[in-house]
């Protein structure tokens, strides 16, 4: 096993066992949170990219697969039946002595390009370590209890987000896996086949609400609000939407030193006083859960002795609020064509994407508050900036995410991290759920 | 100007139109929020397994945003005030208000005996065209109180506007008063 860079909390977990035949094998010992480290340092390791560089395991390439399989391996060992659907996702289901709707627990596996071990990670490790309460305290339950991993949620490498659970929200188009493709040209269906996948069955992965009563999902909150306020879960009501557009602004390239200021038409000047204004946008009294990122900026021809004939501007405009997304948008561009005037460029605006934010079923947040309640006080409800496969999984089956804190709020970069004993609390309060989802009047 | 600009979103961000997506992503936000399970008392002493908790829904911007827009396209131009009940009708009525940019009264205990206790919290004048505006309409009896409390007071009742009616014989009851109703959404809509 690799030496991980984890840094000293304070206590050390109590050195886990892990099966000696192989390295990967399911952690064993009586100390939840031990047993939850061991899990993500194993998942760490499988990585395209070294420790010290961050996670990269990228939606359908045979590391993603490989760290399925390590999960899958975990699930089969506990006696759960696993399965792969044909969107890349696994399952584990542990049968119920009776009921027929699932109740669901699941995350992703993959990550960005050298990113965290926690984003996804923790939500998987923790439906493991569920999964091995139930069957160790032999918990009886109703309705089967299904452990997923989803495929393909990060939109890094194909620019499409909850690859596998927008399968099992059944809105794929074949076809389509033929036009999505990553930097290198290669199509999302063709990297499907390469790790052994059939792109024009992906219609086989969708969830039935007959087959499926309820799902949550234990994420990490990528955010800093439970670290600065000291709270320890958060339970979310809301999931943010985004707009995502390009403006492509025209100026005029021209000699940096003999072009006299008033004679220029700077796309790069243009570029930036956009970005200002999208930021300003965001931070204004209006838009309390806006939120505004110029992402990435190519400036053509890229020399320092020349003025910036051409910049591209990306913005990713995110809300709760489904009407005052795109007002902001529009807000963003209308302002930009005025700066465009007074600057004499020209501009060119490209939607790429553009989803609505999504209220999460007020009934299964209470099922979880009251879950959280019962560990601890320090919880709070909140919305959500980034998406996520519930949201995906919502729009067929009631849903709901559960938030541990994000050290710093860092995510999507190595320094991304969360406690084990946080997680550990999540898990208990995710079981907690569980049941109580199983006992709910609704499914009875 | 000469900007060449493409906005195919236009028709996407454009909130004037509930286009059939947005209309069901609203319905299903209004569920989402509002829909309880569990095991509820009703005030009959029956029990329930849902309860439709009508204050989730109104208390969150962003389907009070599209509320307010999609009422306000029901508002007819001559319309010279909203009066809402409380407590129900009142954020949303106060939402169609910033929306429209008209005036609002609040009607307080409209179903008061002989309307001796019915109180109006703003103003309200005779002979103004008045919209009222109800969140939920069950019965319509609350509706049509509210309605009678405004033509007391002189005023014309311009109709009765609700965001959801649930069939259970509002429609008949505010047809029989003599008041027009809309709706925005029905029962297979939610």
């Amino acid at each position: 096993m690799s030496d991980f860079p984890f840094e000293a909390s304070g206590e050390e977990p109590e050195t886990p066992t892990v099966d000696e035949r192989s390295g990967t094998g399911l952690p064993s010992s009586s100390d939840l949170a031990a047993r939850i480290d061991a899990m993500l340092r194993i998942l760490a390791s499988i990585s395209d990219t070294a420790p010290e560089e961050g996670v990269t395991r990228l939606a359908f390439t045979p590391t993603e697969r490989a760290a399925h399989g390590v999960v899958a391996g975990w699930f089969e060992e506990i006696g759960l039946t696993v399965r792969e659907d044909a969107a890349g996702n696994t399952i584990a289901e542990d049968p119920g002595t009776g009921g027929h709707q699932a109740i669901g627990t699941g995350s992703h596996l993959d990550s960005v390009p050298r990113g965290g071990r926690f984003d996804g990670i923790a939500g998987v490790v923790a439906s493991v370590a569920v999964a091995q309460t139930l069957k160790e305290h032999d918990i009886s339950h109703t309705h089967p209890f299904r452990f997923v991993v989803f495929a393909g949620e990060e939109g890094a490498r194909f620019g499409q987000p909850c690859i596998g659970s927008k399968a099992a929200a059944g809105l794929w188009q074949p076809e389509h896996l033929d036009e999505v493709t990553d930097a290198e040209g290669v199509s999302l269906a063709e990297a499907m086949r390469s790790v052994g996948l059939e792109p024009g069955r992906i219609g086989e992965a969708s969830w039935r609400d007959k087959d499926w009563g309820a799902f949550v999902e234990l994420h990490v909150e990528q955010g800093a609000v439970l670290e600065t306020q000291g709270l320890l879960l958060g339970v979310v009501d809301l999931i943010s939407g985004s707009t995502r557009f390009e403006i492509d602004i025209a100026g005029r390239a021209s000699h940096s030193g003999s072009t006299p200021m008033s004679l220029r038409a700077d796309a790069l000047s243009a570029a930036a006083e956009i970005a200002l204004v999208a930021e300003e946008v965001a931070n204004d009294s209006h838009h309390r859960g806006t939120r505004c990122t110029a992402g990435k900026l190519t400036v053509f021809p890229g020399s320092i002795t020349t003025i910036p004939g051409r910049a591209v501007l990306h913005l990713d405009v995110r809300d709760v609020d489904s009407a005052r997304q795109r007002q902001t948008a529009n807000q963003i561009v209308r302002r930009a064509e005025l700066i465009a005037e007074r600057r004499g460029v020209t501009l060119e605006v490209r939607l790429r994407s553009d989803t609505s934010p999504v209220v999460l079923p007020t009934w299964i947040r209470q099922v979880i508050t009251e879950a959280c309640q019962e560990h601890t006080d320090r919880w709070r409800v909140m919305s959500s900036g980034a998406s996520h496969d519930t949201q995906l999984v919502n729009t067929v089956i009631p849903s709901g995410l559960l938030f541990v804190p994000s050290r710093g709020g860092l995510s999507h970069v190595p320094e991304e991290w969360s406690s084990a004993a946080d997680i550990a609390r999540g898990s208990e309060v995710l079981l907690n759920t569980l049941l109580k989802l199983d006992a709910h009047p609704h499914f009875t | 100007m000469n900007t060449p600009l493409e906005f195919p979103w236009r028709d996407i961000a454009r909130t004037q139109d509930l286009t059939e997506r947005a209309r069901r992503e609203l319905a299903k936000d209004i569920v989402s929020a509002a829909a309880l399970r569990g095991e509820f008392t009703l005030a009959s002493g029956a029990t329930s397994d849902h309860f439709f908790e009508k204050y989730l829904f109104q208390t969150r911007p962003t389907i009070l945003r599209r509320l307010a827009t999609a009422l306000a396209e029901r508002i007819p131009a001559s319309t010279d005030r909203l009066a809402g009940a409380a407590l129900g009708a009142v954020a949303i009525t106060a939402a169609a208000s910033l929306e429209t940019g008209l005036p609002f009264v609040i009607v307080r205990n409209p179903k008061s005996r002989d309307g001796q206790d019915t109180r109006f919290a703003g103003e309200i004048h005779r002979n103004e065209r008045v919209l009222v505006i109800e969140d939920v309409i069950s019965s319509g009896t609350s509706a049509v109180a509210t309605a009678h409390a405004v033509k007391r007071a002189g005023a014309e009742v311009a109709g009765v506007l609700a965001v959801i009616d649930r069939d259970e014989g509002g429609a008949d009851r505010l047809g029989e008063a003599g008041f027009h109703y809309e709706f925005l959404f029905g029962v297979d809509d939610l």
